[in-house]
Protein backbone atom coordinates (compact mmCIF):
# COMPACT_ATOMS: atom_id res chain seq x y z
CA UNK A 1 0.00 0.00 0.00
CA UNK A 2 1.37 3.37 -0.98
CA UNK A 3 -0.04 6.83 -0.49
CA UNK A 4 0.64 9.99 -2.49
CA UNK A 5 0.94 12.97 -0.16
CA UNK A 6 1.17 15.61 -2.92
CA UNK A 7 -1.36 16.58 -5.53
CA UNK A 8 -1.11 14.35 -8.54
CA UNK A 9 0.13 17.19 -10.73
CA UNK A 10 -0.08 20.95 -11.12
CA UNK A 11 -3.52 20.42 -12.66
CA UNK A 12 -4.86 18.40 -9.74
CA UNK A 13 -6.54 19.71 -6.61
CA UNK A 14 -6.73 16.51 -4.63
CA UNK A 15 -8.56 18.14 -1.72
CA UNK A 16 -11.64 18.03 -3.92
CA UNK A 17 -11.79 14.30 -3.36
CA UNK A 18 -9.92 13.64 -0.08
CA UNK A 19 -9.76 15.49 3.21
CA UNK A 20 -6.79 17.76 3.72
CA UNK A 21 -6.33 16.35 7.23
CA UNK A 22 -5.99 12.82 5.86
CA UNK A 23 -3.07 13.96 3.72
CA UNK A 24 -1.45 15.88 6.57
CA UNK A 25 -1.75 12.83 8.81
CA UNK A 26 -0.17 10.65 6.20
CA UNK A 27 2.77 13.01 5.95
CA UNK A 28 3.42 12.86 9.68
CA UNK A 29 2.10 9.68 11.19
CA UNK A 30 3.60 6.33 10.53
CA UNK A 31 5.21 7.65 7.35
CA UNK A 32 8.06 5.27 6.46
CA UNK A 33 10.10 7.97 4.73
CA UNK A 34 9.81 10.35 7.67
CA UNK A 35 10.60 7.52 10.07
CA UNK A 36 13.66 6.50 8.10
CA UNK A 37 14.90 10.09 8.00
CA UNK A 38 14.50 10.35 11.77
CA UNK A 39 16.34 7.07 12.18
CA UNK A 40 19.24 8.28 10.04
CA UNK A 41 19.36 11.59 11.87
CA UNK A 42 19.29 9.90 15.26
CA UNK A 43 22.35 7.93 14.24
CA UNK A 44 24.07 11.06 13.00
CA UNK A 45 24.11 9.74 9.44
CA UNK A 46 21.96 12.46 7.96
CA UNK A 47 20.99 16.05 8.71
CA UNK A 48 18.57 18.75 7.66
CA UNK A 49 21.39 20.60 5.89
CA UNK A 50 22.38 17.57 3.90
CA UNK A 51 18.76 16.99 3.04
CA UNK A 52 18.39 20.52 1.76
CA UNK A 53 21.59 20.31 -0.30
CA UNK A 54 20.47 17.03 -1.83
CA UNK A 55 17.07 18.44 -2.72
CA UNK A 56 18.59 21.49 -4.38
CA UNK A 57 21.07 19.40 -6.35
CA UNK A 58 18.44 16.92 -7.57
CA UNK A 59 15.91 19.59 -8.43
CA UNK A 60 18.55 21.44 -10.42
CA UNK A 61 19.50 18.28 -12.31
CA UNK A 62 15.88 17.47 -13.11
CA UNK A 63 15.14 20.99 -14.31
CA UNK A 64 18.25 21.06 -16.49
CA UNK A 65 17.27 17.75 -18.09
CA UNK A 66 13.76 19.02 -18.50
CA UNK A 67 14.86 22.17 -20.29
CA UNK A 68 17.18 20.23 -22.53
CA UNK A 69 14.49 17.69 -23.43
CA UNK A 70 12.12 20.48 -24.36
CA UNK A 71 14.50 21.72 -27.04
CA UNK A 72 14.96 18.29 -28.61
CA UNK A 73 13.13 17.35 -31.77
CA UNK A 74 10.68 14.48 -31.86
CA UNK A 75 12.15 11.15 -32.97
CA UNK A 76 12.44 10.31 -36.65
CA UNK A 77 9.04 9.69 -38.15
CA UNK A 78 9.83 6.20 -39.41
CA UNK A 79 10.14 5.10 -35.79
CA UNK A 80 6.34 5.06 -35.67
CA UNK A 81 6.50 1.69 -37.42
CA UNK A 82 9.52 0.18 -35.71
CA UNK A 83 9.48 -2.05 -32.61
CA UNK A 84 5.89 -3.12 -33.18
CA UNK A 85 7.26 -6.58 -33.88
CA UNK A 86 10.65 -8.14 -33.42
CA UNK A 87 12.13 -10.26 -36.17
CA UNK A 88 10.71 -10.07 -39.65
CA UNK A 89 8.47 -7.08 -40.24
CA UNK A 90 4.94 -8.12 -41.23
CA UNK A 91 3.55 -7.02 -44.60
CA UNK A 92 0.85 -4.79 -43.15
CA UNK A 93 3.32 -2.65 -41.22
CA UNK A 94 5.59 -2.49 -44.24
CA UNK A 95 2.78 -1.49 -46.58
CA UNK A 96 1.35 1.07 -44.21
CA UNK A 97 4.74 2.71 -43.85
CA UNK A 98 4.87 2.82 -47.66
CA UNK A 99 1.41 4.36 -47.69
CA UNK A 100 2.48 7.14 -45.33
CA UNK A 101 5.64 7.61 -47.38
CA UNK A 102 3.52 8.08 -50.49
CA UNK A 103 1.33 10.61 -48.70
CA UNK A 104 4.34 12.56 -47.44
CA UNK A 105 5.92 12.60 -50.88
CA UNK A 106 2.72 13.98 -52.29
CA UNK A 107 1.67 16.45 -49.62
CA UNK A 108 4.57 16.81 -47.17
CA UNK A 109 5.74 20.09 -48.62
CA UNK A 110 2.57 21.24 -50.38
CA UNK A 111 0.24 21.15 -47.38
CA UNK A 112 1.23 23.70 -44.79
CA UNK A 113 -0.12 21.97 -41.67
CA UNK A 114 1.93 18.87 -42.55
CA UNK A 115 5.00 20.88 -43.55
CA UNK A 116 4.94 22.66 -40.19
CA UNK A 117 4.36 19.44 -38.31
CA UNK A 118 7.21 17.67 -40.08
CA UNK A 119 9.63 20.34 -38.89
CA UNK A 120 9.14 19.10 -35.34
CA UNK A 121 10.70 15.75 -36.17
CA UNK A 122 14.32 14.83 -36.31
CA UNK A 123 15.09 14.56 -40.01
CA UNK A 124 11.75 16.20 -40.82
CA UNK A 125 10.41 12.94 -42.22
CA UNK A 126 13.11 12.73 -44.91
CA UNK A 127 14.46 9.44 -43.63
CA UNK A 128 11.04 7.91 -44.18
CA UNK A 129 11.06 9.05 -47.79
CA UNK A 130 14.47 7.47 -48.28
CA UNK A 131 13.66 4.18 -46.51
CA UNK B 1 -7.26 4.90 11.56
CA UNK B 2 -6.94 5.89 7.99
CA UNK B 3 -9.52 5.32 5.36
CA UNK B 4 -7.73 3.36 2.67
CA UNK B 5 -7.34 5.58 -0.32
CA UNK B 6 -9.27 4.16 -3.21
CA UNK B 7 -7.18 5.94 -5.80
CA UNK B 8 -4.21 4.42 -7.39
CA UNK B 9 -1.59 6.07 -9.44
CA UNK B 10 -3.30 5.10 -12.65
CA UNK B 11 -6.62 6.71 -11.94
CA UNK B 12 -4.93 9.89 -10.89
CA UNK B 13 -2.63 9.89 -13.83
CA UNK B 14 -5.72 9.78 -15.98
CA UNK B 15 -7.34 12.62 -14.14
CA UNK B 16 -4.30 14.77 -14.37
CA UNK B 17 -3.79 14.19 -18.01
CA UNK B 18 -7.19 15.51 -18.88
CA UNK B 19 -7.47 18.40 -16.55
CA UNK B 20 -6.40 21.76 -17.71
CA UNK B 21 -4.00 23.59 -15.51
CA UNK B 22 -6.44 26.17 -14.28
CA UNK B 23 -9.48 23.96 -13.78
CA UNK B 24 -10.86 22.75 -10.52
CA UNK B 25 -13.16 19.88 -9.76
CA UNK B 26 -16.21 21.76 -8.69
CA UNK B 27 -16.26 24.27 -11.49
CA UNK B 28 -19.15 23.95 -13.87
CA UNK B 29 -18.05 26.58 -16.33
CA UNK B 30 -17.97 25.44 -19.92
CA UNK B 31 -15.87 28.31 -21.19
CA UNK B 32 -12.44 26.97 -20.39
CA UNK B 33 -10.03 25.35 -22.76
CA UNK B 34 -11.30 21.92 -23.87
CA UNK B 35 -9.93 19.16 -21.66
CA UNK B 36 -8.95 16.94 -24.50
CA UNK B 37 -7.57 19.57 -26.84
CA UNK B 38 -9.01 21.49 -29.73
CA UNK B 39 -10.67 20.14 -32.81
CA UNK B 40 -10.51 23.06 -35.24
CA UNK B 41 -13.17 21.80 -37.61
CA UNK B 42 -15.77 21.74 -34.82
CA UNK B 43 -16.06 25.50 -34.60
CA UNK B 44 -17.38 25.68 -38.12
CA UNK B 45 -19.22 22.37 -38.35
CA UNK B 46 -22.65 22.41 -39.91
CA UNK B 47 -23.49 19.21 -38.07
CA UNK B 48 -23.78 20.94 -34.70
CA UNK B 49 -27.17 22.49 -34.10
CA UNK B 50 -26.84 25.95 -32.56
CA UNK B 51 -30.55 26.85 -32.51
CA UNK B 52 -33.63 25.53 -30.74
CA UNK B 53 -35.45 25.05 -34.05
CA UNK B 54 -32.76 22.93 -35.65
CA UNK B 55 -32.24 21.00 -32.42
CA UNK B 56 -35.90 20.04 -32.03
CA UNK B 57 -35.95 18.86 -35.63
CA UNK B 58 -33.09 16.43 -35.16
CA UNK B 59 -33.80 13.60 -37.62
CA UNK B 60 -35.16 10.46 -36.00
CA UNK B 61 -35.81 12.10 -32.62
CA UNK B 62 -38.46 10.30 -30.57
CA UNK B 63 -39.88 12.17 -27.60
CA UNK B 64 -40.47 10.06 -24.54
CA UNK B 65 -43.17 11.85 -22.59
CA UNK B 66 -44.13 11.02 -19.07
CA UNK B 67 -47.75 12.10 -19.12
CA UNK B 68 -48.90 9.64 -21.74
CA UNK B 69 -46.27 6.99 -21.41
CA UNK B 70 -46.19 7.03 -25.18
CA UNK B 71 -43.88 8.69 -27.59
CA UNK B 72 -45.44 11.77 -29.07
CA UNK B 73 -44.20 13.82 -31.93
CA UNK B 74 -44.87 17.36 -30.80
CA UNK B 75 -42.20 20.00 -31.20
CA UNK B 76 -43.98 23.10 -30.02
CA UNK B 77 -43.53 24.07 -26.40
CA UNK B 78 -40.32 22.09 -26.03
CA UNK B 79 -37.20 23.84 -24.83
CA UNK B 80 -33.53 23.42 -25.41
CA UNK B 81 -30.44 24.42 -23.47
CA UNK B 82 -26.89 25.02 -24.62
CA UNK B 83 -24.83 22.01 -23.58
CA UNK B 84 -21.54 20.46 -24.44
CA UNK B 85 -21.34 16.69 -24.77
CA UNK B 86 -20.49 15.87 -21.18
CA UNK B 87 -23.39 18.00 -20.00
CA UNK B 88 -25.74 16.28 -22.44
CA UNK B 89 -24.57 12.89 -21.19
CA UNK B 90 -25.08 14.02 -17.61
CA UNK B 91 -28.54 15.24 -18.58
CA UNK B 92 -29.39 11.85 -20.07
CA UNK B 93 -28.26 10.04 -16.92
CA UNK B 94 -30.17 12.47 -14.75
CA UNK B 95 -33.33 11.63 -16.70
CA UNK B 96 -32.60 7.91 -16.41
CA UNK B 97 -32.18 8.20 -12.62
CA UNK B 98 -35.30 10.36 -12.25
CA UNK B 99 -37.61 8.16 -14.26
CA UNK B 100 -36.27 4.76 -13.35
CA UNK B 101 -36.05 4.00 -9.64
CA UNK B 102 -33.93 0.95 -10.32
CA UNK B 103 -31.24 2.91 -12.18
CA UNK B 104 -27.80 3.22 -10.60
CA UNK B 105 -24.53 4.69 -11.84
CA UNK B 106 -21.14 3.42 -10.76
CA UNK B 107 -17.52 3.42 -11.78
CA UNK B 108 -14.16 4.83 -10.81
CA UNK B 109 -14.51 8.37 -9.40
CA UNK B 110 -18.07 8.85 -10.70
CA UNK B 111 -19.30 10.03 -7.28
CA UNK B 112 -16.92 12.98 -7.60
CA UNK B 113 -18.25 13.77 -11.03
CA UNK B 114 -15.94 11.57 -13.07
CA UNK B 115 -12.71 12.64 -14.72
CA UNK B 116 -14.67 14.13 -17.60
CA UNK B 117 -17.47 15.48 -15.38
CA UNK B 118 -20.20 13.41 -16.95
CA UNK B 119 -21.61 12.52 -13.52
CA UNK B 120 -21.07 15.95 -11.94
CA UNK B 121 -23.49 16.51 -9.09
CA UNK B 122 -25.46 13.30 -9.68
CA UNK B 123 -24.35 11.74 -6.39
CA UNK B 124 -25.48 14.86 -4.51
CA UNK B 125 -28.76 14.96 -6.40
CA UNK B 126 -29.71 11.30 -6.32
CA UNK B 127 -27.77 10.02 -3.35
CA UNK B 128 -24.66 7.94 -2.91
CA UNK B 129 -26.69 4.75 -2.91
CA UNK B 130 -27.46 5.35 -6.57
CA UNK B 131 -24.29 7.06 -7.80
CA UNK B 132 -21.21 5.51 -6.30
CA UNK B 133 -17.52 4.87 -6.72
CA UNK B 134 -16.10 1.43 -7.28
CA UNK B 135 -12.62 0.10 -6.64
CA UNK B 136 -10.24 0.25 -9.55
CA UNK B 137 -11.27 -2.99 -11.20
CA UNK B 138 -12.87 -2.87 -14.62
CA UNK B 139 -13.62 -6.57 -14.54
CA UNK B 140 -15.35 -6.00 -11.22
CA UNK B 141 -17.33 -3.04 -12.56
CA UNK B 142 -18.57 -5.05 -15.54
CA UNK B 143 -19.32 -8.14 -13.46
CA UNK B 144 -21.16 -6.10 -10.85
CA UNK B 145 -23.18 -4.41 -13.60
CA UNK B 146 -24.08 -7.74 -15.17
CA UNK B 147 -25.27 -9.03 -11.81
CA UNK B 148 -27.36 -5.94 -11.16
CA UNK B 149 -28.82 -5.99 -14.66
CA UNK B 150 -29.70 -9.67 -14.44
CA UNK B 151 -31.64 -8.92 -11.26
CA UNK B 152 -33.68 -6.29 -13.08
CA UNK B 153 -31.80 -3.14 -12.10
CA UNK B 154 -30.80 -0.58 -14.69
CA UNK B 155 -27.02 -0.60 -14.42
CA UNK B 156 -25.10 2.32 -15.92
CA UNK B 157 -21.41 1.62 -15.54
CA UNK B 158 -18.50 3.84 -16.43
CA UNK B 159 -15.14 2.52 -17.51
CA UNK B 160 -12.92 5.53 -17.02
CA UNK B 161 -11.23 5.15 -20.42
CA UNK B 162 -12.09 2.83 -23.28
CA UNK B 163 -8.41 1.87 -23.18
CA UNK B 164 -9.14 0.21 -19.82
CA UNK B 165 -12.09 -1.84 -20.96
CA UNK B 166 -9.82 -4.79 -21.70
CA UNK B 167 -9.72 -6.07 -18.11
CA UNK B 168 -13.53 -6.23 -18.45
CA UNK B 169 -13.34 -8.03 -21.78
CA UNK B 170 -14.08 -11.44 -20.32
CA UNK B 171 -17.11 -10.22 -18.38
CA UNK B 172 -18.46 -8.37 -21.42
CA UNK B 173 -17.78 -11.03 -24.05
CA UNK B 174 -18.31 -14.21 -22.05
CA UNK B 175 -20.97 -13.07 -19.60
CA UNK B 176 -22.91 -10.00 -20.75
CA UNK B 177 -23.00 -10.97 -24.41
CA UNK B 178 -23.88 -14.64 -23.87
CA UNK B 179 -26.22 -14.32 -20.89
CA UNK B 180 -29.44 -14.37 -22.90
CA UNK B 181 -28.33 -17.11 -25.28
CA UNK B 182 -26.99 -19.50 -22.70
CA UNK B 183 -30.16 -19.32 -20.58
CA UNK B 184 -32.41 -19.68 -23.61
CA UNK B 185 -33.80 -16.26 -22.90
CA UNK B 186 -34.64 -16.91 -19.26
CA UNK B 187 -32.10 -14.35 -18.08
CA UNK B 188 -30.26 -11.47 -19.67
CA UNK B 189 -28.01 -8.51 -18.89
CA UNK B 190 -29.91 -6.18 -21.18
CA UNK B 191 -30.26 -3.48 -18.56
CA UNK B 192 -26.52 -2.96 -18.54
CA UNK B 193 -24.96 0.03 -20.28
CA UNK B 194 -21.22 0.58 -20.14
CA UNK B 195 -20.06 4.11 -20.94
CA UNK B 196 -16.44 4.76 -21.78
CA UNK B 197 -14.50 7.75 -23.17
CA UNK B 198 -12.70 6.74 -26.34
CA UNK B 199 -10.75 7.93 -29.37
CA UNK B 200 -7.76 10.27 -29.49
CA UNK B 201 -7.20 13.82 -28.29
CA UNK B 202 -3.77 14.64 -29.68
CA UNK B 203 -1.62 13.85 -26.66
CA UNK B 204 -3.05 10.73 -25.08
CA UNK B 205 -0.41 8.19 -26.03
CA UNK B 206 -0.94 4.45 -26.11
CA UNK B 207 -3.41 4.22 -23.24
CA UNK B 208 -5.66 7.24 -23.57
CA UNK B 209 -6.31 7.27 -27.29
CA UNK B 210 -7.65 3.94 -28.43
CA UNK B 211 -10.84 3.10 -30.28
CA UNK B 212 -11.54 -0.47 -29.21
CA UNK B 213 -14.92 -0.87 -30.92
CA UNK B 214 -13.50 -3.39 -33.39
CA UNK B 215 -12.66 -5.85 -30.60
CA UNK B 216 -16.36 -6.19 -29.79
CA UNK B 217 -17.55 -6.89 -33.34
CA UNK B 218 -17.54 -10.62 -32.71
CA UNK B 219 -19.45 -10.43 -29.44
CA UNK B 220 -22.99 -10.95 -30.66
CA UNK B 221 -25.43 -10.14 -27.90
CA UNK B 222 -24.00 -6.73 -27.11
CA UNK B 223 -24.40 -3.49 -28.99
CA UNK B 224 -21.81 -0.79 -29.56
CA UNK B 225 -22.88 2.84 -29.97
CA UNK B 226 -20.71 5.92 -30.66
CA UNK B 227 -22.26 9.42 -30.68
CA UNK B 228 -20.81 12.44 -32.49
CA UNK B 229 -22.38 15.39 -30.61
CA UNK B 230 -24.32 16.50 -27.52
CA UNK B 231 -27.79 15.96 -29.05
CA UNK B 232 -26.73 12.61 -30.42
CA UNK B 233 -25.11 11.58 -27.15
CA UNK B 234 -28.19 12.30 -25.04
CA UNK B 235 -30.66 10.58 -27.36
CA UNK B 236 -28.47 7.61 -28.10
CA UNK B 237 -27.48 7.13 -24.46
CA UNK B 238 -31.10 7.10 -23.29
CA UNK B 239 -31.91 4.63 -26.06
CA UNK B 240 -28.90 2.52 -25.03
CA UNK B 241 -29.91 2.51 -21.37
CA UNK B 242 -33.41 1.34 -22.32
CA UNK B 243 -32.37 -1.08 -25.05
CA UNK B 244 -33.13 -4.69 -24.09
CA UNK B 245 -29.49 -5.61 -24.70
CA UNK B 246 -26.23 -4.69 -23.01
CA UNK B 247 -24.73 -1.69 -24.77
CA UNK B 248 -21.19 -0.35 -24.82
CA UNK B 249 -21.44 3.38 -25.29
CA UNK B 250 -18.17 4.90 -26.45
CA UNK B 251 -17.89 8.65 -26.05
CA UNK B 252 -15.27 10.43 -28.21
CA UNK B 253 -13.55 12.31 -25.43
CA UNK B 254 -12.28 15.22 -27.52
CA UNK B 255 -15.93 16.12 -28.11
CA UNK B 256 -16.86 16.32 -24.40
CA UNK B 257 -16.18 20.04 -24.24
CA UNK B 258 -15.48 21.07 -27.77
CA UNK B 259 -18.84 20.07 -29.25
CA UNK B 260 -21.67 22.34 -28.14
CA UNK B 261 -25.30 22.35 -29.23
CA UNK B 262 -28.73 23.43 -28.16
CA UNK B 263 -29.94 20.17 -26.62
CA UNK B 264 -33.64 19.45 -25.98
CA UNK B 265 -34.21 19.34 -22.23
CA UNK B 266 -37.03 16.78 -22.53
CA UNK B 267 -36.61 13.04 -22.53
CA UNK B 268 -35.95 11.77 -26.05
CA UNK B 269 -34.26 8.91 -27.82
CA UNK B 270 -32.43 8.52 -31.07
CA UNK B 271 -32.60 5.15 -32.80
CA UNK B 272 -29.91 2.53 -32.29
CA UNK B 273 -28.68 0.63 -35.35
CA UNK B 274 -29.67 3.50 -37.62
CA UNK B 275 -27.01 5.43 -39.50
CA UNK B 276 -27.60 9.08 -40.29
CA UNK B 277 -26.87 10.77 -43.59
CA UNK B 278 -25.29 14.11 -42.79
CA UNK B 279 -24.56 15.25 -46.33
CA UNK B 280 -26.54 13.72 -49.19
CA UNK B 281 -24.60 12.95 -52.34
CA UNK B 282 -24.62 10.76 -55.43
CA UNK B 283 -20.99 10.12 -56.38
CA UNK B 284 -19.20 8.65 -53.38
CA UNK B 285 -20.17 7.44 -49.90
CA UNK B 286 -17.98 8.55 -47.01
CA UNK B 287 -18.69 6.57 -43.84
CA UNK B 288 -17.40 7.30 -40.36
CA UNK B 289 -18.36 7.64 -36.69
CA UNK B 290 -17.33 9.73 -33.71
CA UNK B 291 -14.56 12.31 -34.01
CA UNK B 292 -13.51 11.64 -37.64
CA UNK B 293 -17.01 12.58 -38.83
CA UNK B 294 -15.81 16.18 -38.51
CA UNK B 295 -12.59 15.48 -40.41
CA UNK B 296 -14.79 14.02 -43.14
CA UNK B 297 -16.84 17.20 -43.19
CA UNK B 298 -13.63 19.20 -43.64
CA UNK B 299 -12.47 16.87 -46.41
CA UNK B 300 -15.76 17.24 -48.27
CA UNK B 301 -15.40 20.99 -47.96
CA UNK B 302 -11.80 20.84 -49.20
CA UNK B 303 -12.93 18.85 -52.22
CA UNK B 304 -15.37 21.52 -53.41
CA UNK B 305 -13.32 24.48 -52.19
CA UNK B 306 -9.84 23.19 -52.83
CA UNK B 307 -7.11 25.31 -51.23
CA UNK B 308 -4.59 26.58 -53.78
CA UNK B 309 -1.82 24.48 -52.30
CA UNK B 310 -3.81 21.30 -52.95
CA UNK B 311 -5.10 22.30 -56.37
CA UNK B 312 -2.51 20.18 -58.21
CA UNK B 313 -3.79 17.08 -56.42
CA UNK B 314 -7.52 17.58 -56.88
CA UNK B 315 -8.56 17.44 -60.55
CA UNK B 316 -10.97 20.27 -61.26
CA UNK B 317 -13.45 17.77 -62.66
CA UNK B 318 -13.87 16.35 -59.15
CA UNK B 319 -14.66 19.61 -57.41
CA UNK B 320 -18.33 19.37 -58.25
CA UNK B 321 -18.52 15.72 -57.17
CA UNK B 322 -21.28 15.05 -54.67
CA UNK B 323 -19.95 13.14 -51.67
CA UNK B 324 -22.49 11.55 -49.35
CA UNK B 325 -21.38 11.58 -45.71
CA UNK B 326 -22.89 9.04 -43.32
CA UNK B 327 -22.42 8.81 -39.55
CA UNK B 328 -22.77 5.11 -38.71
CA UNK B 329 -23.57 5.86 -35.02
CA UNK B 330 -24.15 2.23 -34.06
CA UNK B 331 -21.18 -0.02 -34.76
CA UNK B 332 -22.83 -3.27 -33.70
CA UNK B 333 -25.25 -4.24 -35.14
CA UNK B 334 -24.54 -1.68 -37.86
CA UNK B 335 -27.01 -0.26 -40.36
CA UNK B 336 -26.15 -2.39 -43.35
CA UNK B 337 -29.25 -1.29 -45.25
CA UNK B 338 -28.42 2.40 -45.13
CA UNK B 339 -24.84 1.86 -46.21
CA UNK B 340 -25.80 -0.61 -48.94
CA UNK B 341 -28.49 1.69 -50.29
CA UNK B 342 -26.05 4.58 -50.40
CA UNK B 343 -23.22 2.67 -52.04
CA UNK B 344 -25.57 1.20 -54.64
CA UNK B 345 -26.33 4.79 -55.66
CA UNK B 346 -22.81 6.19 -55.46
CA UNK B 347 -20.72 3.18 -56.49
CA UNK B 348 -17.88 4.21 -54.19
CA UNK B 349 -17.18 3.81 -50.50
CA UNK B 350 -14.50 5.31 -48.29
CA UNK B 351 -14.56 4.28 -44.61
CA UNK B 352 -12.77 6.37 -41.99
CA UNK B 353 -11.96 5.27 -38.45
CA UNK B 354 -9.29 6.02 -35.88
CA UNK B 355 -8.63 2.41 -34.90
CA UNK B 356 -5.96 0.45 -36.76
CA UNK B 357 -6.83 -1.16 -40.06
CA UNK B 358 -6.32 -4.87 -39.45
CA UNK B 359 -9.35 -6.39 -37.79
CA UNK B 360 -10.99 -2.97 -37.71
CA UNK B 361 -14.65 -2.23 -38.21
CA UNK B 362 -13.86 -0.87 -41.68
CA UNK B 363 -12.68 -4.31 -42.80
CA UNK B 364 -15.95 -5.88 -41.68
CA UNK B 365 -18.07 -3.26 -43.41
CA UNK B 366 -16.10 -3.37 -46.65
CA UNK B 367 -16.41 -7.17 -46.81
CA UNK B 368 -20.18 -6.93 -46.45
CA UNK B 369 -20.54 -4.04 -48.88
CA UNK B 370 -18.33 -5.65 -51.51
CA UNK B 371 -20.56 -8.71 -51.28
CA UNK B 372 -23.79 -6.74 -51.58
CA UNK B 373 -22.73 -4.03 -54.03
CA UNK B 374 -20.05 -5.76 -56.11
CA UNK B 375 -21.64 -5.06 -59.47
CA UNK B 376 -22.40 -1.45 -58.54
CA UNK B 377 -18.92 -0.61 -57.32
CA UNK B 378 -16.83 1.66 -59.53
CA UNK B 379 -13.80 1.41 -57.26
CA UNK B 380 -12.57 -0.79 -54.42
CA UNK B 381 -13.78 0.16 -50.95
CA UNK B 382 -11.06 2.30 -49.41
CA UNK B 383 -10.13 2.52 -45.75
CA UNK B 384 -8.60 5.55 -44.05
CA UNK B 385 -7.59 4.41 -40.58
CA UNK B 386 -4.93 4.54 -37.94
CA UNK B 387 -1.93 2.37 -38.76
CA UNK B 388 -1.47 -1.10 -37.29
CA UNK B 389 0.77 0.21 -34.52
CA UNK B 390 -0.07 1.30 -30.98
CA UNK B 391 -1.33 4.91 -30.99
CA UNK B 392 2.01 6.72 -30.93
CA UNK B 393 2.26 9.71 -28.63
CA UNK B 394 4.96 11.46 -30.66
CA UNK B 395 3.55 10.66 -34.09
CA UNK B 396 -0.17 11.06 -33.57
CA UNK B 397 -0.55 13.76 -36.24
CA UNK B 398 0.66 11.28 -38.83
CA UNK B 399 -1.14 8.33 -37.31
CA UNK B 400 -4.74 9.49 -37.15
CA UNK B 401 -6.76 9.98 -40.31
CA UNK B 402 -7.06 13.72 -40.88
CA UNK B 403 -8.96 15.77 -43.44
CA UNK B 404 -6.10 15.61 -45.94
CA UNK B 405 -5.79 11.83 -45.81
CA UNK B 406 -9.55 11.56 -46.25
CA UNK B 407 -9.49 13.99 -49.16
CA UNK B 408 -6.67 11.98 -50.74
CA UNK B 409 -8.66 8.75 -50.37
CA UNK B 410 -11.72 10.37 -51.93
CA UNK B 411 -9.70 11.70 -54.88
CA UNK B 412 -7.94 8.35 -55.32
CA UNK B 413 -11.24 6.49 -55.23
CA UNK B 414 -12.56 8.74 -57.98
CA UNK B 415 -9.24 8.74 -59.79
CA UNK B 416 -9.04 5.00 -60.16
CA UNK B 417 -12.23 5.08 -62.20
CA UNK B 418 -11.13 7.99 -64.31
CA UNK B 419 -7.92 6.19 -65.13
CA UNK B 420 -9.82 3.05 -66.08
CA UNK B 421 -12.21 5.02 -68.24
CA UNK B 422 -9.26 6.68 -69.84
CA UNK B 423 -7.79 3.30 -70.73
CA UNK B 424 -11.10 2.08 -72.12
CA UNK B 425 -11.67 5.24 -74.15
CA UNK B 426 -8.25 5.33 -75.77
Amino acid sequence: MTYRVGHHSTSDDSFAYRPRQEVEDRKRLDNPIARFRLFLESRGWWSADEEEALKTRLKDAVMRSFRRAETLKKPELHEMFTEVYGGEEPWNIKEQREELKGLLKKYGQAWEPWRNELKKYKGEGKELLED
Amino acid sequence: MFTPNRFTYRSLEKIAQYYCRSRRWQSTSTEAHPAGGHLPSLSTSNFLKPTRESSLRTPGIRWVDEDTGHMRDIVSGRETRKMNMYQAIRDAMSIALTKDDTAVIFGEDVAFGGVFRCTMGLAEEFGRERVFNTPLTEQGIAGFGIGLASMGQTAIAEIQFADYIFPAFDQIVNEAAKFRFRSSGQFNAGKLTIRCPSMAVGHGGHYHSQSPEGFFMGASGIKVVIPRSPIQAKGLLLASIRDPNPVIFMEPKILYRSSVEQVPIDDYELPISRAETLIPGSDLTLLSWGTPVYHCESAVHMLSNTPDSLAPFVPSSLRSAKVELIDLRTILPWDVEAVTESVKRTGRLVIVHEAGRTGGVGAEISAEIQKRCFLKLSAPVKLVTGWDTPVPMQFEKFYMPDALRILDAVVETFGGVLRRLFVICT
